[in-house]
């Protein structure tokens, strides 16, 4: 039978309604409910900042609230918010993550974006169906009321129709699109100089003023210590204060809830400004400990969840209730805890072995690590999209290269165009992430580059792009920046897909860890510790990664990268070719290409002959 | 005589001025005289006395208060002086005694006890002193009060305090040759110095008679257990050995209320259940760190607070754990939070 004490973690606040006892954090639940009424009533935004221990039921109680908003008879927003991010992207982050809960589904299984816009068109013009010319007015009086740009009026419109949805989704979070989804959506690309925070901003700021003064928006954060890169970090926890109190004062339908670890009070405070402080602070609650019969009814709502029927449910209660008596004492326990012990006895109830008070079911603190980053990876690896690799890279690198030396530090970059620099006691490096689909904004950022990077003893620079995205031998400009580029020892690395899920599946382990959500026996595993088991692994692709970013080799030759660009093109086209078909395609010796494709497992497969094959690497 | 204005406070009061809502009673129509019974109807006015008693730096005669309130909010000054003996009963306000020099009592948003009490175990806290020079140093840089009504708070206050062991009294030793008062028990070292030094004599003495100290001590117990049960004012066992052990004074009411009392005043909020970082509190109390540690774990086990703990504590330093509250299980709390509905 599973182990119904198990699932112990609410991850985020989207989890299908469980278990759940209403009476516990009542009055948490109860002040956001308030605030939110607040907001409907009084159009103004309002905040709520949530204090508790770790496993104290934070992410519950905006899992409960969540699933409030979807009862209310009037429509509300729903946003969560992860901060693992870098403070360096904090918008784009919030952008994506708002876009994302933006496209879950509300009321009628409809997405909460669709549904705002038809509600808006519905207080319009008060009808059930509305033609299509009638649609297009309606929304240009939208756009006018409540000052959105035509570009966002446009994707609406598509989305109502359910034309091109994939496309309007990835531009409404702000990822790059080929020039022919553009075309095709009618919407302008950014300007090659707009800084993509401001941007993110105001889309953001923009989707709250298309919800308008009747719908108000829940936009929750969670995990606010994974903003710290790596020990006494304020940098990201500062922004996130502007950010809050931005949103605060320039909106007037939301109810901003931030929840917080208590530890961690001392060190916000210190970095967050006080009038961020008081926007995010408009109403404070701290989370309590469970009594011994909050904590009985906890246990026996996980009881009753079992549908085994044979199972004695009434012996199991009250194994559990005689021990938590004791356990609960006095002390008081988080909601967690008491789940975990109560994990640990059900197991030994379910298995006992002989000599022992409670089972140590949990494996050693290692394999324990080694096995959550085997799963997250796995996970990672199938679910992570082309377009988050900034986001992964951005927010990880930085905390990897200091835990390998801890000299190492992210500082302020000084060219939009780098989009990481990690000061090192020997070098400066440079990261810029050149993911963009479309050509033309990526050969901008290659020529600005290009105009503001001159090679420099102690500073380098590092191009890196996702292993999916190829550069067509026909991307002239491009492949010139690249080559210019490459003669100032500055290198394109593409990482493999191995590497990005296992920087995924880090990102993960140390947001959790920072948030307390990652926890062993029953018992928080520090950030420290996640650290130094990473710095004793001895070989991982994401290491071998870190590695490649860091060490001063020189660049492949003009001719090999060109080599390289060529024969990935043929090989997206083709996708299985022999040997010596490729070297006729591509006007090589086939000696030398065997040789270039040796050198190369990682990007091309090859299957020695005879006749020997090359396959494109397709995870 | 020209009446110096401070510009800034009166800003501020147009500003809460133009903060409250208009109400019919507060345009043309309202009556020119006020009805003789006591209003149920002047909450704007007395909204604006209490704000202006709320920012007084000083408790506020009525004739103070009275010439400082806006014209669109006056009234008589006898009805004036009814209103606030009328909150001041309510509790929302505090009556003080006469100021020096003057006969009419005053009003301010603190207890006048209260606030000399809070001034005394302050000042206590910092040093011992003699009953003169605690009377100086809870003055200085007070409220203004009648040197009689001081020496009667002082005189009061320490007696109470005494009672419940919050304060202490050390009888003079050495070249002191007055009581002190302190927030902790006398060190009994000090006193059994000289005695010390003639047992040492007596033992020297004693040693070329073949009487080891051991013998002497034995002897000297046996005498003092004797005179223990005769009288025995202190309460000190000290038959262990002659380091007297102090019993652990309990804490008193007065300091947890003190702790509750300043949790509201350094977070508003606390009453609606926000966080208080134990570091804070503690540098706002002066209470000696086990005193103050003692009084949160009470008031937790009491139920009137509860408290937060570091998810890690082994990554905190030593220094930041002294600020922290640590219980018997190796927890260390880093806030403390009132439980609903208990404001102290």
């Amino acid at each position: 039978m599973i182990n119904p004490f198990r699932n112990r973690i609410v991850v985020d606040p989207w989890r299908p309604s469980g278990t759940d006892v209403a009476e516990i954090h009542s009055n948490a639940f109860g002040l956001c409910s308030r605030a939110l009424n607040t907001v409907r009533k009084e159009g103004r935004t309002t905040s709520v900042l949530l204090y508790g221990e770790t496993g104290s039921g934070k992410t519950h109680v905006l899992n409960r609230l969540q699933h409030y908003t979807l009862t209310l008879p009037n429509l509300c927003v729903f946003g969560s918010v992860r901060l693992h991010t870098s403070p360096n992207r904090l918008w784009r982050h919030l952008r994506t993550s708002f876009v994302e809960s933006l496209a879950r589904p509300g009321k009628n299984r409809r997405t909460q974006l669709e549904l705002v816009f038809m509600r808006r068109l519905y207080l319009l013009c008060k009808k059930t169906t509305i033609s299509f010319e009638e649609l297009t007015d309606l929304t240009e009086t939208i756009r006018t009321e409540s000052h959105l740009s035509p570009n966002l009026c446009q994707a609406l419109q598509h989305l109502i129709h359910h034309r091109h949805c994939p496309d309007v989704q990835a531009w409404l979070k702000g990822h790059s699109l080929p020039e022919s989804s553009y075309s095709k959506l009618q919407i302008r690309p950014p300007d090659e100089t707009d800084d993509s925070e401001d941007l993110a901003r105001e889309m953001v700021l923009e989707l709250c003023r298309l919800a308008g003064p009747t719908i108000p928006v829940v936009l929750s954060f969670d995990q606010i210590e994974a903003l710290q890169r790596y020990p006494k970090d304020i940098d990201g926890l500062f922004r996130f204060g502007q950010a809050i109190r931005t949103l605060h004062d320039e909106t007037s339908n939301l109810l901003l809830v931030t929840c917080i670890q208590t530890s961690f009070l001392g060190e916000l405070r210190k970095a967050v400004a006080f009038p961020d402080f008081d926007a995010m602070s408009c109403h404070v609650l701290t989370l309590g400990t469970l009594k011994l019969d909050q904590a009985l009814k906890v246990i026996s709502s996980r009881i009753d969840a079992i549908s085994d029927k044979g199972f004695d449910k009434n012996l199991l209660f009250q194994n559990l209730a005689k021990d938590l008596s004791v356990f609960v004492g006095e002390a008081e326990r988080t909601c967690r805890a008491i789940l975990s012990r109560c994990a640990d006895i059900f197991d030994n109830l379910s298995d006992p072995a002989p000599g022992h008070g409670l089972p140590d079911s949990e494996p050693p603190l290692s394999t324990f690590l080694q096995n959550e980053m085997d799963a997250r990876e796995e996970s990672a690896f199938s679910r992570i999209g082309l377009d988050e690799m900034d986001d992964i890279l951005s927010n990880v690198l930085p905390s990897l290269i200091n835990i390998l030396d801890e000299r190492c530090r992210e500082k302020d970059r000084r060219y939009p165009d780098v989009d990481m620099v990690i000061a090192c006691p020997d070098a400066e490096i440079g990261i810029s992430l050149c993911n963009h689909q479309n050509m033309s904004s990526l050969a901008g950022k290659l020529r600005r580059l290009v105009q503001n990077f001159s090679p420099e003893k102690g500073k380098r620079l590092v191009l890196l792009r996702h292993p999916q995205f190829r550069i067509s031998p026909s991307a002239k400009k491009v492949n010139q920046y690249l080559r210019r580029l490459n003669d100032r020892r500055v290198r394109l690395i593409t990482p493999s897909l191995e590497a990005l899920a296992a920087l995924d599946a880090l990102r993960s382990l140390l947001s959790d860890a920072r948030s307390g959500d990652l926890t062993h026996q029953g018992n928080p595993i520090h950030e420290k510790t996640v650290r130094e088991w990473f710095k004793s692994l001895k070989a991982s692709s994401a290491k071998a990664f870190l590695d490649d970013v860091l060490s001063e080799s020189d660049p492949m030759s003009p001719e090999d990268q060109e080599i390289l660009q060529r024969i990935l093109y043929l090989m997206e086209k083709e996708r299985v070719i022999a040997l010596t078909e490729a070297a006729r395609r591509m006007h090589i010796e086939t000696s030398r290409l065997e040789q270039f494709v040796k050198n190369h497992l990682r990007e091309i497969g090859y299957l020695e002959g005879p006749p020997a094959v090359l396959f494109d690497v397709v995870p | 005589m020209v009446e110096k204005v401070d510009f800034f406070e009166f800003i501020n009061l147009l500003l809460d001025i133009m903060d409250m809502p208009l109400t019919p009673s507060d345009d043309l129509s309202r009556p020119k005289a006020l009805p003789e019974t006591l209003p149920e109807t002047l909450p704007e006015t007395l909204t604006v006395v209490k704000k202006m008693i709320e920012r007084a730096l000083k408790p506020l005669t009525a004739d103070e208060i009275h010439q400082d309130i806006p014209g669109l909010y006056q009234l008589k000054k006898q009805d004036l002086v009814r209103l606030l003996q009328r909150e001041a009963g309510f509790g929302t306000l505090h009556r003080w005694s006469a100021g020096p020099g003057s006969r009419k009592e005053r009003f301010w948003h603190q207890d006048e006890t209260a606030y000399f009490q809070d001034r005394i175990l302050s000042a206590l806290s910092r040093q011992m002193l003699t009953k003169i020079d605690l009377l100086e140093n809870v003055k200085k840089d007070a409220a203004p009060c009648s040197k009689t009504r001081l020496t009667r708070i002082v005189n009061t206050t320490l007696a109470a305090l005494i009672k419940e062991k919050t304060l202490f009294d050390i009888p003079p030793w050495g070249s002191y040759k007055k009581s002190r008062y302190a927030v902790h028990p006398p060190d009994l070292k000090l006193y059994l110095d000289k005695t010390r030094k003639e047992f040492d004599r007596v033992c020297q003495k004693l040693k070329k008679a073949g009487i080891g100290p051991e013998h002497v001590f034995a002897a000297f117990q046996n005498m003092l257990s004797l005179s223990r049960t005769a009288a025995s004012p202190s309460g000190v066992d000290s038959r262990k050995d002659l380091q007297p052990t102090l019993p652990e004074p309990d804490v008193s009411e007065t300091v947890l209320n003190r702790i509750v009392q300043t949790m509201l005043k350094i977070v508003p909020s606390a009453a609606k259940q926000a966080p208080v970082w134990l570091p804070d509190l503690r540098n706002a109390l002066d209470l000696s760190k086990d005193t103050f540690d003692r009084a949160v774990l009470i008031l937790a086990k009491q139920g009137k607070v509860f408290l937060n703990k570091h998810a890690h504590p082994a990554q905190m330093t030593n220094t930041e754990k002294e600020t922290m509250i640590a219980d018997s299980q190796g927890n260390y709390y880093v806030v403390v939070v009132l439980r609903e509905g208990n404001r102290g």
